[in-house]
Formats: C-alpha cells, structure tokens, sequence
C-alpha cells in the first residue's frame, strides 16, 4: 500500500537523509568520525592519562606473520600486540602461523595531556594512516606497573617516537584492515580471553575503565574514520534512497528479493496456546513439563540462554527471543544446568554432560521436510508463507532496515495502523537542519495519509499488500495518491468506493470526494449505496431491468428529483416507496447466546416485541468458538446459532474475516472435509456435529482462463451439452457431449481453441484480441453448429443471458433449475458464457454462491459470505436475500459478513465485532438480534442501524416450503424427453442403417467392409437356433438365443477401421494361441494396403465369470478371413454357446461357488484379485461381524453375494449395511444411514478414510479396516444407534 | 496436538565418551561396567522409554560398547545375513565431527552386533560392518575379525559386549580428532526400536548429520 499510494517512496527519501544509521547487529547509532574528532575522543578520556595508540594490520595477500612482522620491523616499530598480548619485534613470536590472529602494532604511547594536543594528533594521525583509518587506544595506567609489560614499553616508547620524527614522508604501513571482522573479532575475544585485554592485565583494566561506552572494551578505545560500527566494528556504506527500496537490487532483503515472505512452517500449529509458556502447553508436541522431565531441563536451558524466563507466556516474550526460539541459536551449544558429569559420577538420569544446540524449529521442520518424504507429506499441510528469516518481514536489506527516524525504523512505522502513522509523523520532531531536509517530504507524506484516514481506510497499514485490499479499498487508497497531485480539472471514475466500507465512515469518505470536487475535477461513481447516492449533485439511474432489459436512462435528476420520478428504480428505493422490509416474523432466538450475557442498553420499542418472541426460544443448536485469537481477537469465545441467518459486523479492520473465514471456515473445512488448511489460532470450536458440510462462496475469481465461465463453473454446461448430444442430429452422427466443449478437440474451431477470439502479439504494444475469422467467433465448426435445440446452437447458448436461456430451456428440469439459482442471486442478466476474468468480484461470488445452491442441500450445510452484497441493486438484494433465507428455511446456516444494513436488518442473530479496527478491535461489542444491536450504545453498527430499523417497513416473510416449491415447479412446464417422439434410422431399418454409408461413433463413414458384416451375420444365422437378429442399436448388432438369454454375438460397428466382433463360449473351449494360427489373421503392420498400423493381435480370448470365455476379432475384409475356417470356427464357438447355455440351466449355481459356500467363501479370501495384497485376516471379518452383533444382537447375515457380506435388522426394508470381502487393502464396511442422520465428525473414528457419500434416498458411510483396533466400539454404537433412531423415523412418516 | 516433528530432531546432542585406561573385560557379563558409562538417555523427549542400558567407553586402542536387554518374552531372532530383521545393536560412527554434512564420508562406518547367530550352533555372537547406504565415499574395508564380541542370552533378554579397535575406525585420530559422530539404534524383534537421536524416519542411515556428537577427551573426563 506504501508505493500504491506514494508514501512509501517518500519515506525512504525521508530515512536516507535524515534517518540515524544503526548497527543492526548491536543496536548501537553508528557515523563516521573524521581525525580531529577522534583526537578530541581520545583527549577526553582523562587527563594524565597513560595510553598506548595501535594501529590494527594484516598480512598483505600470501604473506606470512613472520614476514609481516619483520617488515614492520624494518619500518622503524618494535612492538606489536597479537591478540592481546604485546610481543617485542626484536624476539621471535611464537604464534600458530595456521589460525588468524588480532595484530596490532604499537604506534605510540602518549599521556594524556591537552598541553600535548598537538603530538597526541600526530600520533594519531599516524595510527590511523598504519592502520588503514581505523585506530585502537589502549589504557595502560596501572597495567604499566606490571614490570612484564612496563620495561621493555617505555624504551620502545622512545623508539616508536624516534621514528615518528625521523619521517616525513608517507608513513609505511602494512594494510591494516578496515573490515575489522566483528565476527573475528568477538571469536578472539570469546574464544581466547573472554576480553579484549590479556588477562593478567584485565584487573587493572577494569579499575580504569572509565565509562561504559560501547566503543570501550575493557580499556580498549576502537576510533575508525569509516561508516562502521565502534562496538563490533562493521564498516557500512553509505546508503541513498535506492538503498530503501525493496524493489529494487540495491535496497531488497536477499534472502526474499524483497518480498519479505518464504515458505514455511505456520507458527500457530508450532505455537499453538501464545498465553502460555513454553514449558506450560504453548508449544505444539511439548505439553506441559513437569520440573522432573528432561524437556523441562533442556527447555529451561534453552530459555536462559536466549535470555527469558521459561514460565513467562510466549505472547510475553521480545520479538528477538521468539525468533531465537522458532529460528534456533545457530552454533551455540547449550548446558543442561546442574548435569554436569562429575568424576566417576553416574549417568542415570541420562543427561549427565550433554549439551546441545539449539536448530530452532523453522530450520528443522525445513530440514525434515527436505530429507524425509513422509514429515514432506505430512507437514505440507503447514507450509505458508511465513516472514522472511532474514529481514523478519521488513523487505529490506539489514543496514537500511535498521535506520531510525526518531527512534523508528521504517518498517516499524509500515507495520502501524495508518491513523497511529498519521499521528506519529505529526508529533514527529526534528531539528532545523532535519526539518529544511525534509519538509517537502512531510508534508507529502502527511498529507497523503491524511486522506487515507478520512475515507476510511486508517486501519490498515502501509505494508499491507496491494493484491489483499478489497476493490473499495483499492479504490480509495488510489485517490490518495491523487489528492497530493493537486490537480484540477480531473475525471475521476470510481466503480463502487464503498465496498468494505463500515456505514460509520460513509461520512467520511463523502467528505473526501466532495473536497477532490471542490479542488475543480469531475467524479463519476457507479453505486449503490443510499448515502453516497443521497450526497451526489446528479444522479443518472440506468434501467430499467438488466441486461437486454436494461440500457436506457430511466431518470437524470438530482437525488431529491430522482424521488418522484416513478421510472426509477432506484428514486423508489430512495423514496422508500420500494424497500427491504424487516421480517415481523423473525425466527426465534434466545434472549443471549451460551457464551456470556451481555449488558446492553435498550431503548427501541421493537426490543420489548422482540423479548417477547424471545422468551418462547427454542432449543436451537449452537457453535461455539472458544478462544479465537487469529490477527486482532482477543482469545474471544464466539456462539453461533445453528439454522439461523447470521450477520457477523463490525468497521473495517475490526477482525471479522478472522473471524469467519480464518478461523471459523478453516477448523471446519479441516474436520468435515480434511481440507489440507491450517485454521487461524484458536481453542477448540463445539457444537460441529451439528453440521456436516460447510461452504465458503468468498469474492476470489471463479477462473483465471478465459475458457472458465459461469456455465462451467456451475456445471450448467454441462447439462446442455448432455442435451444437445441427445439430440436426433448428434445421434445419426454419433457426436457425444465432448463434441459440445470448446475446452477440447472435436467439435470445437481449432483455430481459435474454442476461444472463438484469437490473440495478435503486438511485442511491444499490449496484446490484441480480433474475432476468428474461421468460426467467426462462434467457438465450434459448423458441423457442430449444425445440431440445434429450438433454433439454437450451443454456440448460440452461451451468447445468451441467464434469463434469456431459463426461458429456453424451460422444460428441462436439470438446466432450468441451475439457471435459476442463478436468476434468483441477482445474475439474470449475466452471459453464460462470459469469461470468468471478466467477471467482478461480487459477480464471481454469487457464481459461486449460485453453484452451491444448485446441488442437494443436507440441511445441515454452514454457508459462509463475505459481503455477498458487493455490486448489487436494491433490487437484487432483494432476490439475493430471499435465496439466503430459503436456504435457512430449509435447516441449513448462513453466516454473513456484511456491511449492508439492509442485509443486516433482516438477520436473526448480529455478531458485533469491535470496537474499533486493529489492536483496538476484536472483541464482541454487541450479539442478539438486530433490534438489541440497535439498542447498544457501544456499538458502531447499531448507531447506524438503528434509525434503518426505525424507518423500515415490517413484513412477514413468506416461509420457504420445499414440497410447496416442488409442487410449484412441476406445474411450471412439464419435463421434455429430448428426441424421445423421433424414429431413429437404425430403429426404422438397421441393416440399411449399419451396412449402407454406415457413419463411425465420430459421425465420420466407415472404412471396413459392409459385405463382410451381411457375411458374417448370414453364417451366424446359419448355424443355430439364435432369435431374429437385432440391428436395432446404432453400433451394436446382436445374435442370442431366443428367450430371456446371454447373448451370443454382438459385432460392433462404431469403429471406422475395424469390424468388432465379440463372442461368448463356454470356458475352455478355445485357447488364444490355437485360434491365433488357426484364424490366421495378419498384424496390422502386415497388411501394407491399410492406413492403419499395429503390432496387437487381432485375435483375443479372455475368461469371464460364470463360465463364459469371451473371444474377440478385429475384422476389416474379406483378405482378413479365410471362409472355410471361419465357417468352421463360428460353427464350433455357436455350439459352445449353445453347451455352456444347457450347462447354466442345469445347474445355475456350478459357476458361482459363493452361493454354495456362503461365509466359507469370504474367509477363503478368494475374491480377491490374485495380484491385490491382502492386509487383513479372515479372523478380522468374523469380528466384525461379532461386533456388529454385540451392538445388535437380532442382526441377520447374507453371505450369498460374490464379493460382500449383507446384514440387515428385522423389521426394517433394507439392509442395513454390508462388509465388502474382495479388497486386499483392508475390510470395507458400509452402512445405510438415513439421510442427514449422521455429520462427519459423528463417524471419524470408525475406521480409515470413513466418508459419508449422499445415496439414493440414504447417506452411506464407508470405512476401511485391516485391524479390529481401528475401529472405535463406541463411536460405531452411536453411529448404529442414531440410524436406527431415524430408519425408525422414516417408517413412521407416510409414504 | 502431537509433535510436528521428533523433538530430538530440533537439538543437535554433545556429549562425553567415558575414558578407560583398562577396557571392560568381554565376557557378557557386563560386571566392569558402571553408570558414569552409560549413553545419555533421551528417548523421554519424544515421550518414549528407554527398554534397555547402553553403556560405552573409549581409550587409545578403541572404542567398547555395551547394552543389556531384559524383559523379554519371546526367543530371540538373529539371521547373520538380514541382521537388520531381527534383534541387533547397531552403532555409527564418524571419525571427524562433521554434523552438517549430510552423505557419509569415509570416516563414516556402521557396525551391527547381533546377540547370536553366529558360530557352528547358531549361539555366538557376530559382529560386523554394513555399508553406509548412498555415502558420498565407501569407508575402507577394515579387519572385521578384529572386532571382538561377546554376549550372555537368558530367558528374559540379553546381553551384549563389543571392542572396536581404533584401527576398524578408519580415521581414529585422538590427538587431532577428539571429536566424533556417534549413533546407536538397537532393534528388538518385542519392543521396536531404541535409538540415541532419530529413527528410520529420518534416515539416521545415510544421514550422519543426524547422529550425535562424542566428545573423547581424556582430560575432561580423566579415570
């Protein structure tokens, strides 16, 4: 939102000129010191003073230490200080020449003395010249009495002085290093001595340490002339603007590119309870920790290295500690505390000597995810974007991200609520040279964020991403980059600025636009909300329907004139002669919800009505969400009326889609359907057995393809496709619903792609789209184009609007009833086929919304809206609302989150969240119906809906009746049979039908030879008693013998190259091979005069169940068969067919072992494909069936089917269930439930992979087993018991 | 809510190997052994028990390795040729203390001891060296005859005894290496697995930055 809106890119001016540089390791304001003021530092550290000066140097590429010092030896010094430790260059230094050593060399030693300013500079100078600008001052007061230190100090005290004067010229200088590597550094320090100084020296370095500046270590003094830090000596550059931005190379995090996200694990499934600690439950797989256990004791360790105290909350600790606690510790290893080994001690408690180093759990989950497949598949579930480790979010590289304006860094002040920004850049104070600096900017900055807050938007922040604003959002957020411009004479087109707007900031943001109109510009707003339409100055109303209804301007006038103007929709609206009415007849709701009584204050009449109605509550079923702290809730507990129409408000910001959308929908997403989401933070929700599907039509886009549109997504499509390919036409030529899709080859213009548009690349102009020339747009070729349902091609279908195709296909029930689903959201004048990126946000909800609409409802279905109003007339609303109250009349939820008082007033149950946006948001502000919401005092939205409800006609609303509906809709148009009254050319003479210009399943003519086929069917006539042949089928031709039998033959003719013929003979009587050599038919690829190739036998034989043998042949003519040995072939398979025939009626059960065997079968386990390994025991099947019985002992078994074991109840018509035996993976059980009996959660512990599957007239819920333990008794008991209690239910209720 | 990963996996363990001037007398016994040597026990962070004592020891001849096994039921299962299905000791160890490198060098060895087995009767003990699967560099093959073995079966369990000698450790460098990569898993046919840092899970068998770090340092932890 920061570079939407400009700010962003004032404020990295703002932070490069005027911002303090902080070191982002230490925290400490670095600058650069030019030479005098080093004097004057070292000038200041006491007078009398006796201090060495050093100059840090390094080895010169390849070069050794001993060279090193021999050539600083022959520049005339005699000392240097490796490590700490000072070392006369005369003697030979024992150093391990393999590691990297601190060395310094002895420049002077001076005493402090302002009479002695100007040597003390010259010696400084000096230094910092050696030592490449950086200089190290030592004090050695007491140290010098040490004799070690002291004698051979103060001759060379005179030396390094001799030599100072001796030179003029350039002083010689082994590079010292101005990369002075903190990290080394620190190494040394840590490592080797625990402080700069040795440590015989340390004593007195600490008695003379004067102060406790980060530049003193110990009594070491580190002056640099570079941009660098004096505590750990950094040096940093100097950074421009560019160096703030994080898009760009210069300014951005590297680790994210500036992103300032990566994938990774969700904090909230590691931290699961933030108020608690990480020893007390707060971290997921740890629990609570007793003192005793080991976790403990390694977890207490951890929490005092990284510095916090293991019981305090995780919500207490410092962001630093948290990310050392989820990010690891890198190398350090950890002591467990008081289990050191002692000598010969015992190692019983396990941890005796062990240390540890902490990985963090990003870093491990990431490295288990990376070497193990199984944590991959398991964790994948987690995996979001988390903030960048590296920049913790921030975008920026570290040097610019830590630089401060006024104690804040610029990702600091990103992450504040607009309104909290405004108010710390006008407090904001600076000195003169800052404000001359950055006045311009400020008042940029300012200015800009002043609107920002005034139309609305100051509870969101500039670091919020542009792609999550709402299009309302945006659209205000973009006239703020505007008002800075100042221009005047501007058109301002705006589509609906006040989406995601709370009524309480309406005010305001009227009172911005009205000051852009008053700067000189012109705004033109498409809208629908009263209050914005009420403060234009002209108000042009479009009309008077939608779509081919629609088009013309019904009124011009202003809002007062638009009143009386009875053309207009809207005037009446506005006049109220037209309106939303509240429901009298509300549905009846307690007076508070389970989770806590509120106090609110009422004072509307309707409420003591309203109580009234209350009293009478009945036992309605609620969800309770406990706990909810996803964002800005307040580990709040949440209640939800189930079978109710609720509205969830609150301002903008105030935490509802947390609420609903990452809390709610997600935890039930995950239990119902195990949708792979990780739910926002909360508790626990109860009550979900109450609901057993949930649905979220959110305001995402329905399709990102252009070849996604409403008639796809909402499977209308294809229920015409499916029509049109029952059409006369497409079955003379064979065209299936697949030739109807323009999203695949066959029917559709290959030019285009079914698109029916093509695009032209411009390369270095946009691309531009141009109608294909081949289809003309249409999408399909003509052929397809050809088939027509009452004078209208497919192509012609999805031209149409809504409305226009319900009048179509009135009398067909599958499509006419989708189309009004959609008709009654609002989308009548909606084109089917419009792609879906053309769609806006609200239209591709109510797409969605319609889709679901459109499949059975359980009754039990939660929906879940986000502000379903988005785009919409009064009048639609109107429908819109209808639709979600019938949804509500039939048992299922609805939960709204809505802005919209008109919507609002006509909920049963309003969820006020608030107060305020942000942290000062998200708790319950007010909860009951919408006259208590209007009585509370402290709520934003019942100040505004209270004077809607005052001035609000009451109604009742006509409760929705399903068999009414019913009723209603057979009486609407009588369903049509497609096609069902034509003779089809087969049916009125086949054999003409597949012997003269026989057309293929594709509608293409056939290659294969028609002679061979009357051949064919004229021996098989010839050979034995079969009934007349049946041509009466478009592709199959049929030989059997006479009576209710098997079939015999069945030569299928929908291939265009090859004759298919199938025939069935007893078992055995054939093997491939012998028929194969005996046939004699060639390989396709031995046949050099056919167009097609193969290497597959033409000839194939396969064993069927029963007894039968199915043979197959792929004829194409006559040089395929020889007549004489096809005579005798066909001969010999019509006689097998004739003998299995006598076998079956003799003994119908020789082939079926099952019958004979019953339960013996299904423990043989010889059902099972001989390839499917088998996981469960015969014994598991007699258990279950065990069990089954102990829950109802009178339950009586079928084990006459082939492949499962059917039990049913006495009394009861169907069988309750059955237990499938011919699966290897494991027992599959199924039971018959009565619809809607059981929900999801109900039946999960049954088995693996239980599921609940809608069934004619009955759920079925099916579960696996291989082992009895899987099975949970008490869960099947209930489960058991609830479809009893229900079948019970069904056989009482009347036919 | 169970744990996301194994909790061991989040910590990467140090700990000290005892010191022996003299090794434990191999007999299976196990009667020089004492608790200062016994392996830190951390199968209690991932909420797991310990079903049996793994000591282990070191000098400059080598490595000894110990652990006793009771509560049984059940005849032990030993097959010399699939060590891996039945009852086993297994350890690893990487002669340089590279915990961050991912594919075993050849400093990296794995032996099993299995508690019979092995001999004209099926009775003795064996022990033996398994390639590290996918190991950037095979370790040198080593005289596995040199590793000596010896185990006691009772009815309720057994016991177990090995001495690696430093020079089946391809890299048994005390002086310069005091460091090492150390892992153990014993497998029991009864209770599943007992293991020092990750199971098979986490492919602690080619993943030597998985296993452990000891510490052979004879001035720490002086007899």
């Amino acid at each position: 939102m920061g570079t939407v809106t400009e700010i962003y890119d004032y404020m990295r001016i703002l932070w490069s000129r005027i911002g303090q540089p902080y070191c982002p390791k230490c925290k400490v304001p670095i600058g650069t010191q030019s030479s005098d003021e080093i004097v004057e530092k070292v000038l200041g550290l006491g007078e009398g003073r006796k201090v060495i000066l050093l100059a840090p140097i390094e080895p010169t590429g390849q070069e050794s230490y001993d060279h090193m010092f021999k050539r600083e030896k022959a520049n005339g010094y005699a000392r240097v200080r490796v490590d700490g430790v000072i070392h006369s260059l005369d003697e030979p230094i024992n150093i391990d020449r393999r590691r990297r050593h601190q060395v310094e060399l002895v420049v002077d030693r001076i005493v402090i003395r302002r009479s002695q300013a100007s040597r003390i500079s010259d010696s400084i100078e000096q230094a910092l010249s050696v030592g490449d600008g950086v200089m190290i001052a030592q004090i050695i007061e007491k140290a010098a009495r040490d004799a070690n230190v002291d004698a051979p100090f103060r001759t060379a005290t005179v030396r390094e002085r001799t030599y100072s004067r001796r030179t003029d010229g350039p002083l010689p200088h082994g590079r010292g290093s101005e990369k002075t590597g903190p990290d080394e550094h620190q190494d040394v320090e840590k490592s080797k001595r625990g402080s700069a100084i040795p440590s015989r020296d340390r004593k007195g370095a600490e008695a003379f340490a004067p102060d406790d500046s980060p530049a003193a270590r110990g009594n070491n003094y580190r002056f640099s002339q570079h941009h660098s830090c004096d505590t750990c000596g950094q040096s940093y550059e100097e950074l421009s603007p560019h160096n703030f931005s994080f898009n760009s190379r210069l300014g951005w995090c590297d680790a994210c590119e500036g992103l300032g996200i990566q994938q990774g694990a969700s904090p909230t499934a590691i931290v699961i309870h933030p108020t608690r600690s990480i020893t007390d439950g707060a971290i997921a797989g740890w629990g609570e920790l007793g003192p005793g256990a080991k976790l403990f004791a390694i977890a207490s360790a951890l929490a005092d290295h990284i510095g916090f105290d293991p019981s305090m909350p995780w919500n207490g600790l410092t962001e630093t500690q948290q990310l050392a606690f989820l990010h690891g510790c890198g190398d350090d290893w950890i002591e467990v505390k008081g289990t050191a080994r002692k000598k010969s001690g015992t190692n019983r408690n396990g941890l005796a000597g062990v240390r540890f180093k902490w990985h963090g759990f990003f870093p491990a989950i990431n490295r288990a995810t990376r070497s193990s497949w199984q944590y991959r598949k398991r964790l994948e579930e987690l995996v979001t974007d988390v903030p960048c480790e590296a920049c913790t979010g921030g975008r920026l590289r570290i040097d610019a991200a830590a630089v401060r304006v006024s104690d804040a860094t610029l990702h600091e002040v990103c992450l504040w609520p607009l309104g909290k920004t405004l108010k710390w850049f006008d407090n904001l104070t600076l000195s003169s040279r800052q404000r001359k600096i950055a006045g311009e900017l400020l008042k940029e900055v300012v200015s800009r964020l002043r609107f920002l807050v005034d139309v609305g938007v100051d509870y969101l922040s500039l670091h919020r991403t542009a792609s999550t604003l709402s299009g309302g959002e945006s659209q205000r957020i973009q006239l703020a980059s505007q008002i800075g411009t100042g221009l005047t004479g501007v058109l301002y087109v705006l589509d609906e600025p006040t989406i995601g707007l709370h009524p309480r900031d309406n005010n305001r943001l009227i009172r911005a636009l009205k000051r852009l109109r008053d700067l000189g510009n012109t705004l033109m707003l498409v809208e629908h909300d009263r209050e914005v339409i009420d403060s234009a100055d002209h108000v042009l109303d479009f009309g008077p329907g939608a779509g081919a209804f629609g088009g013309e301007i019904t009124a011009a006038a202003s809002p007062k004139r638009l009143r009386t103007r009875r053309a207009s929709l809207t005037g009446r609206y506005l006049s109220n002669k037209q309106s939303i009415p509240v429901p009298s007849n509300r549905r009846t709701m307690p007076s508070a919800s389970p989770r806590t009584d509120l106090q609110v204050d009422d004072d509307l009449d309707g409420v003591v009505e309203g109580r009234q109605r209350e009293s009478q509550s009945n036992d309605i079923n609620w969800l309770i969400i406990h706990g909810a702290r996803e964002n800005n809730l307040k580990e709040i507990d949440v209640a939800l009326p189930l079978g109710r129409f609720t509205c969830v408000t609150g301002v903008s910001g105030s935490g509802k889609s947390s609420l609903v959308s990452e809390v709610l929908y997600k935890a039930l997403a995950v239990r119902i359907h195990r949708a792979r989401l990780v739910a926002g933070g909360h508790q626990r929700i109860t009550g979900i057995e109450h609901v057993d599907k949930v649905i979220n039509a959110d305001q995402s886009p329905i399709g990102n393809s252009p070849t996604s549109n409403p008639a796809t997504y909402t499977g209308v499509f294809d229920a015409v496709r499916e029509l049109f390919a029952k059409l006369p036409l497409s079955k003379i030529r064979g065209y299936s619903m697949n030739r109807f899709s323009f999203n695949r080859p066959g029917g559709r213009c290959e030019a285009c792609l079914g698109m029916g548009q093509r695009c032209i690349e411009m390369h270095f102009l946009p691309d531009v789209w141009i109608e294909c020339e081949n289809c003309k747009g249409q999408r399909y070729v003509e052929e397809t184009l050809d088939v027509q349902y009452r004078d209208k091609s497919i192509a012609d279908v999805l031209d149409m609007r809504v409305s226009e195709a319900l009048e179509l296909f009135e009398s067909i029930p599958k499509v006419r009833r989708m189309l009004q689903t959609l008709d009654d959201v609002g989308l009548g004048y909606l084109q089917l086929g419009q792609s879906a990126p053309t769609l806006s946000a609200g239209e591709a909800q109510r797409v969605k919304l319609a889709a679901e609409l459109g499949r059975p409802s359980t009754g039990k279905t939660l929906y879940i809206l986000d502000e379903p109003t988005t785009g919409l007339h009064f009048d639609d609303l109107k429908k819109l609302l209808a639709v979600l109250q019938r949804l509500v009349d039939l048992g299922n939820t609805c939960i709204c989150i809505e802005h919209n008082l008109d919507v609002i007033k006509t909920a049963d149950w309003v969820i006020d969240l608030g107060p305020q946006a942000g942290d000062e948001g998200g708790i319950i502000v007010a909860e009951g119906t919408p006259e208590r919401i209007a009585g509370s005092r402290q709520s934003q939205t019942g100040k505004a809906l209270k004077p809607v409800l005052k001035a609000g006609t009451m109604e009742e609303r006509l409760v929705h009746d399903p068999r009414r509906q019913q009723r209603l809709e057979k009486d609407l148009a009588k369903p049509v049979d497609v096609g069902a009254g034509v003779e089809m050319p087969w049916e009125r003479n086949g054999r003409a039908w597949h012997t003269v210009n026989h057309l293929d399943h594709k509608g293409a003519p056939v290659e294969w030879d028609p002679e061979l086929l009357l051949w064919l069917i004229k021996m098989m006539e010839s050979l034995g008693q079969f009934a007349p042949t049946d041509w009466n089928h478009a592709s199959r031709i049929e030989l059997k013998a006479p009576g209710n039998k098997p079939w015999c033959c069945h030569i299928l003719t929908g291939n265009k190259d090859l004759l298919h013929v199938a025939l069935r003979v007893g078992l055995g009587k054939f093997t491939a091979s012998d028929l194969r050599r005996k046939l004699g038919i060639k390989d396709l690829d031995d046949r050099p005069d056919l167009p097609i190739y193969g290497q597959w036998s033409r000839v194939r034989v396969r064993p069927m169940p029963n007894g039968w043998q199915d043979i197959r042949l792929f004829l194409r003519d006559f040089k395929d068969v020889n007549k004489t040995t096809y005579r005798t072939f066909l001969k010999a398979a019509a006689n097998a067919y004739f003998d299995q025939l006598d076998v079956v009626e003799a003994d119908p059960d020789s082939s079926r072992p099952w019958k004979k065997l019953g339960q013996q079968w299904h423990l043989s386990q010889k059902s099972i494909h001989p390839r499917h390994v088998v996981r469960w025991r015969p014994a598991l099947l007699m258990a279950m069936v065990g069990r089954l019985k102990s829950i109802q002992p009178d339950l009586s078994f079928s084990w006459n089917s082939k492949t499962a074991g059917l039990f049913a109840v006495p009394g009861e018509k169907h069988a309750a269930g059955k237990i499938v035996t011919n699966i290897g993976r494991a027992l599959r059980i199924e039971l018959r439930a009565p619809s809607g009996s059981l929900t999801p959660t109900q039946v999960d512990r049954l088995g693996e992979d239980c599921e609940i599957k809608p069934a004619t007239g009955c759920d079925r819920v099916t579960f696996w087993i291989h082992s009895l333990g899987q099975c949970d008794t008490k869960q099947l008991a209930d489960a058991w018991r609830r479809c009893r209690e229900s079948s019970t239910e069904e056989s009482l209720q009347p036919a | 809510m169970n744990a996301l990963i194994p909790n061991r996996f989040l910590f990467s363990f140090e700990f000290q190997l005892r010191y022996r001037r003299d090794m434990p007398k191999l007999d299976g016994k196990l009667t020089s052994w004492t608790d200062a040597e016994l392996l830190p026990r951390l199968s209690e962070l991932d909420g797991k028990s310990d079903f049996a004592d793994v000591w282990a020891c070191w000098n400059e001849t080598g490595i000894a390795i110990a652990c006793r096994v009771t509560g049984r039921h059940k005849p032990l299962r030993c097959d010399p040729k699939k060590f891996w299905t039945g009852d086993n000791l297994r350890i690893c160890t990487d002669m340089r203390d590279a915990r961050t490198v991912k594919r075993a060098t050849r400093f990296c060895q794995q032996f099993y001891f299995l508690p019979t087995g092995g001999g004209p009767g099926r009775k003795r003990p064996v022990a033996g060296v398994n390639p590290i699967k996918r190991a950037r560099e095979d370790a040198p093959p080593i005289p596995v005859e040199r590793i000596e073995v010896a185990s006691r079966v009772t009815k309720s369990g057994y016991s177990l005894e090995a001495f690696i000698p430093g020079k089946c450790l391809n890299g048994f460098d005390l002086l310069e290496h005091s460091r090492i990569g150390f892992y153990y898993i014993l497998e029991d046919t009864e209770r599943g697995q007992q293991y020092l840092t990750v199971g098979d899970d986490l492919y602690w068998y080619v993943d030597p930055s998985t296993w452990a770090t000891a510490v052979l340092d004879r001035m720490s932890n002086p007899e």
